[in-house]
């Protein structure tokens, strides 16, 4: 298996588009929603500056919801008491219902401190407040929903014209900006943008900043730009560090004549740093920017469909049939140019974070000695656990460039492999309600770490591991990259196709472990037949595959065992697979003895069983009429067996006409196994990659059609084997009988009337000849 | 003097005429709530205005009663946490409803809706009333039926008769629970409401180029009237008929022709391009451009075929005469889908009238 290397790695997706479609098309099922194929691990998009969640917050609502409560927690920390956790406070501001509340005593709260402490009678004033919050909350809440139908006077519209009153009348100071952040709300919800400049000039604009100051110059900010002040919204937007509505507003734009810079993004970024040289936005920006850097960033149409605020627009172009991102190198320049300065500026605290972004840059740019350099300053520098973290990964990745095949590299291979697998396991969620991409788990980034894994493993080590003669070891590490997210995350949901089943016909989802999938489940098996590592060791020798299965059974260091407790070794699975290879490597004695070890039920659990295949006579002519057996059990091992046999005859009879039988059939079910028994040597699917992509999709050739092996030297090399014996064969008779016999299963019309004219099968010719397409030649 | 046993026989008799009374007006109150004897048509539109031609056609008629499609229930996804099914295409009032006209809010149900309401079938109905009252207030409308459209198979059968129940639990007594009855669904038993509405139309599949008819065709609807289903159907019933038209694009492909879309138009007379080849079929000999601005696509190309859907009033009344004979013992409205003014030119008044008439 050859992956190509990074440089060259540029994105593909025509032709995975095309491999994809041409496979759907031709298997005339279509599965609804994925799974998809796995990506071609150099694909993989793996710079982490900043969490999902962090991503999603600002994607969905342009603003770091965390951080607002964090400072609004610890807040009403300062103004209750030093000794209420801040989870419990969070819990009471921004978790509970308001009924709940209304009953601070009860069981869903017993054991929160803060409820406790609001429950008491002199803290009243307090639990008022957020009584009247929570209820404006719930009620804007419920309207948002699309069930809710306003009607003139209806009891929500009334009850908020009562909580604003409670607001408005408010003479307290404890509470006033917490007051005024509600009646700001509830003007914005009804448009009412000058009641909230009002309330800003008046009473807000005076009082002492903080959060929830900040809050409501967020929202005057908005009231102002409506009026069509912009200098005073960017004021407030600024101080309540509102960056999305800076950005929305385009605020960076005035600045322009005096940035060095020429590119947008970089202006943008160089504004956000000068005000907010920490703000979690940047890691944001970092990210996606180098992350387009690695490939461009796929899933742009997928944030426009979710409605997200603020999309990065990928340019791409083409060059001959791929599509690559279409960013000028002065983008990428200045962005590095940036980071330097963002390295250099006292001010900044996420040094560590700029230092792997320049790092990993580097990297892509093939510049090894700049990438190690920054790594290692990274890597000194301080830096918060979710950097720290990333920046092991690259350290990660640039170490699997030295992979090799000393004891040294293993060791440090495991102690790597355990830091990521304990990664892995925390990070992949069981819960599948949670996980929108929960049934895409082949392909899309369910989880970073297994998405490194795949990338480092499959993408690095193993094609380094392979070179270096330990096949073993690759194959090993490649079913770790990528069964491992099963065992840790081991439910599917998996989707039947009820278009194309007459016993089914309902279409349905189904939640189970990935063990019944494998075993119950009547639809194909995705996983196990289209996944990376069965690309691997499909595409390894008979032998080797032979070995791994040995090695499989008895590990000889820790490194293997860590592996292979981690790795889907089913033995039927790898015993069927690698009985497999033998028949394509016409090693029938080594087949028969793999595949006896596979169980039935296993062999009837197959997707080639599955879809009815195992059904056609391997040793004759599969041409104008299907010649069907009666019963397919163990029809790989037979075979197998078969051929065996056929070959000893071959080797040992002395009777000449045995022996030129023994090859004619011998000959037929080789050249079946490579045409229309196709699934005696081949799966019959692909991954869509460069690699398999030449080869055609074997079902849809007919049986007299060698087309569509061309690319495929197994089959190539039985062909000429097939031709051969079958000369051989016909030279040998001595029976005239016999040969034009043979020449009658070969379909060799022509031939056997010129040459055997007086033969019983001629005579069988003359009277079906209609039927015999006039006697055209069959292509063997 | 009366003996005491006379007394009391009295009294008996005063107290079974009493409870007599009381059920006999129990029962024309549910009469009239489920048959008020009245010609009624659908509104399926989503802003609710009437034009003079229709209100004109509602006069002419002595239409009075409107089963209004308030809006729809679909399947949302992550649009809005923990709503699995919200409504769409609410209906907007521009006009008031005439003073004469009873409405009927109608909620069309989409199935996927409906398999996503499972198990929360209580929680649903709801906020199905709720919406519905909401509307009403709004716009100052009384009603006392409310109508459920659901194309309800065996999978969703259950969940359906279960929003039903609920629905009808929000109910007054002076309120009363329909739902439409699709002719698939004739041969399993009823929903729990108090009466339905034999839907008559959309019988055959829109997808198929070879299908004759999709809105309405006689050979499609006998086969489930057979065995004189109707007359032993277990809910009362009005039958609801089609006045529309509409046409099928559709596109040929390697082996077949493919559904492409509906157009409303059907005359088609002023384009040569489209060439008749059937009894309502058209083929394209070349491109036809229907756009009538340049900002609104509306083009076929060479090859594709047209379908011209609409039933006649012979083939309605056929039907009808089918249904009347086995519907003789029962009471029951007819009722047209749907206003629209632009379809009924189609239709003489005394076709309409004939559609209408009772037995």
């Amino acid at each position: 298996m050859k992956h190509n290397s990074l440089i060259t790695q540029t994105t593909k997706y025509l032709k995975y588009i095309l491999a994809i479609s041409f496979a759907i098309v031709i298997c005339g099922r279509i599965d609804a929603c994925g799974p998809y194929y796995p990506d071609n691990p150099g694909y993989l998009k793996i710079f982490r500056s900043c969490s999902p969640e962090l991503e999603r917050q600002w994607q969905e609502g342009c603003r770091f919801q965390d951080y607002e409560k964090e400072q609004n927690c610890l807040l009403w920390q300062r103004i209750t008491s030093p000794s209420i956790p801040v989870d419990d406070i969070e819990k009471i501001v921004y978790s509970a219902r308001l009924s709940e509340l209304k009953d601070l005593t009860g069981e869903t709260l017993a054991d929160n401190t803060f409820a406790q402490w609001l429950s008491e009678p002199e803290h009243k004033e307090d639990l008022d407040y957020i009584l009247v919050a929570k209820e404006i909350e719930e009620i804007r809440e419920y309207m948002n929903n699309p069930w809710y139908y306003a009607y003139d006077g209806d009891e929500e519209h009334l009850r908020l014209d009562e909580l604003m009153n409670i607001c408005q009348v408010y003479a307290g100071k404890r509470h006033a900006a917490r007051y005024a952040l509600q009646m700001v709300r509830l003007y914005f919800a009804t448009g009412d943008f000058k009641s909230c400049r009002e309330l800003w000039e008046t009473s807000i604009s005076g009082m002492k900043q903080d959060i929830v100051t900040d809050m409501i110059a967020s929202y005057a900010g908005g009231a102002y730009v409506r009026d069509g002040n912009r200098e005073k919204a960017i004021e407030l937007f600024t101080r309540s560090q509102d960056i999305g509505s800076l950005i929305s507003l385009k605020a960076w734009n005035d600045m322009e004549v005096e940035s060095e810079y020429t590119d947008k993004r970089v202006m943008e970024l160089e504004y956000v740093f000068n005000r907010f040289p920490n703000s979690p936005l940047l890691s944001i920006k970092l990210q996606e920017y180098v992350r387009n850097r690695e490939s461009f960033v796929s899933n742009f149409d997928e944030w426009k469909n979710r409605d997200f605020h603020d999309p990065v627009p990928v340019k791409y172009k083409w060059i001959n049939d791929s599509v690559v991102a279409d960013d000028k190198r002065d983008f990428y320049n200045e962005l590095m140019l940036f980071a330097r300065k963002a390295i250099s500026a006292r001010e900044c605290h996420q040094k560590a974070m700029w230092q792997y972004a320049l790092g990993y840059l580097y990297y892509l740019d093939g510049n090894l000695r700049e990438a190690q350099a920054y790594l290692k300053q990274a890597e000194h520098s301080d830096a918060t656990p979710f950097i720290r973290e990333s920046i092991r990964a690259f350290r990660f990745l640039m170490d699997a460039r030295n992979a090799n095949n000393s004891h040294a590299y293993h060791s440090k291979l495991l102690r790597d492999l355990k830091w990521l697998d304990e990664h892995m396991k925390n990070d992949a969620t069981l819960n599948h309600n949670t996980n929108w991409q929960y049934d895409n788990k082949m392909n899309w980034p369910v989880c970073y770490w297994q998405d490194m894994a795949r990338r480092v493993l499959l993408g690095d080590v193993c094609p380094r591991m392979e070179k270096a003669g330990n096949t073993t070891l690759a194959l090993q590490l490649a079913n770790y990259a990528t069964n491992r997210i099963f065992q840790i995350s081991p439910l599917y949901e998996a989707y039947h196709y009820g278009w194309y089943d007459k016993d089914d016909p309902e279409s349905y989802t189904v939640v189970l472990p990935f063990e019944e999938y494998r075993e119950t489940w009547s639809d194909r098996n995705y996983f196990d037949f289209q996944s990376q590592f069965f690309e691997w060791i499909y595409g390894s020798k008979a032998d080797e595959a032979a070995k791994y299965a040995e090695r499989i059974v008895k590990p000889t260091s820790d490194l293997e065992r860590f592996l292979n407790e981690r790795s889907y070794v089913e033995a039927d699975y790898i015993n069927e697979i690698v009985g497999t290879l033998y028949l394509r490597e016409m090693n029938y004695e080594k087949a028969s003895e793999w595949l006896a070890k596979v169980s039935e039920d296993y062999q009837s659990r197959t997707n080639i069983a599955k879809e009815g295949y195992f059904n056609l006579d391997p040793f004759r002519y599969q041409y104008n009429q299907e010649q069907l057996i009666s019963d397919s059990s163990d029809y790989k091992l037979r075979f197998a067996q078969e051929m065996v046999r056929l070959e000893n005859l071959i080797n040992s009879d002395a009777e000449v006409n045995r022996k030129a039988d023994a090859k004619i059939r011998y000959a037929i079910g080789l050249r079946n196994s490579f045409v229309i028994c196709w699934y005696l040597t081949q799966y019959g699917y692909n991954l869509g990659y460069e690699s398999d992509y030449k080869n055609n999709y074997w079902p849809s050739y007919s049986s007299i059609d060698r087309k569509g092996f061309k690319g495929n030297d197994f089959a190539q090399n039985a062909y000429k084997k097939v031709d051969a014996l079958m000369e051989e064969a016909i030279e040998e008779f001595t029976d005239p009988e016999k040969a034009a016999q043979a020449q009658l299963e070969m379909m060799n019309y022509a031939t056997l009337m010129v040459q055997y004219p007086t033969t019983k099968a001629a005579e069988y010719i003359r009277t079906r000849c209609d039927n015999y397409y006039d006697y055209a030649l069959q292509c063997r | 003097m009366k003996s005491k046993f006379t007394d009391i026989r009295i009294r008996l008799n005063l107290i079974i005429c009493l409870l007599s009374a009381i059920f006999l007006l129990s029962c024309s109150d549910y009469s009239s709530r489920t048959n008020d004897g009245c010609n009624s048509i659908y509104y399926w539109r989503t802003t609710f205005a009437l034009n003079d031609a229709e209100k004109e056609f509602l006069h002419k008629h002595d239409i009075t009663k409107m089963y209004v499609r308030f809006f729809d229930v679909s399947s949302q996804y992550g649009q809005h946490d923990n709503e699995k099914a919200a409504p769409e295409a609410t209906i907007r009032f521009v006009d008031s409803i005439p003073s004469d006209i009873k409405i009927v809010p109608t909620v069309y149900i989409t199935p996927g809706a409906m398999e996503d309401m499972q198990t929360r079938e209580n929680e649903y109905a709801d906020k199905i009333v709720k919406r519905i009252n909401a509307i009403c207030r709004q716009n100052r409308i009384h009603f006392n039926e409310i109508q459920l459209d659901c194309d309800w198979t065996k999978s969703t059968r259950i969940p359906f008769f279960r929003l039903c129940e609920a629905v009808k639990q929000h109910l007054d007594s002076t309120q009363c629970l329909s739902s439409t009855i699709r002719l698939h669904q004739l041969i399993q038993s009823p929903p729990p409401v108090d009466k339905g509405v034999l839907m008559v139309y959309n019988t055959g599949n829109l997808m198929e180029m070879t299908t004759d008819n999709s809105i309405f065709s006689y050979r499609d609807i006998e086969p489930y009237l057979r065995d004189n289903r109707l007359a032993d159907y277990q809910l009362p019933l009005d039958v609801a008929y089609p006045t529309y038209g509409w046409s099928v694009v559709y596109y040929p492909g390697q082996e077949k022709y493919y559904f492409d879309r509906i157009m409303r138009r059907t005359d088609f007379s002023s384009y040569p391009q489209l060439k008749k080849i059937g009894n309502n079929i058209y083929e394209a000999t070349s491109e036809v451009d229907f756009s009538n601005n340049a900002d609104y696509w509306d083009k076929i190309y060479e090859n594709y075929r047209v379908r011209v859907e609409r039933p006649t009033a012979k083939e309605i009344l056929k039907v009808k005469e089918l249904i009347d004979n086995q519907l003789k013992d029962k009471t029951h409205n007819n009722i047209l889908y749907h206003l629209d003014e632009t379809q009924f030119s189609h239709y003489s008044d005394n076709e309409i009238s004939k559609i209408y008439t009772r037995n």
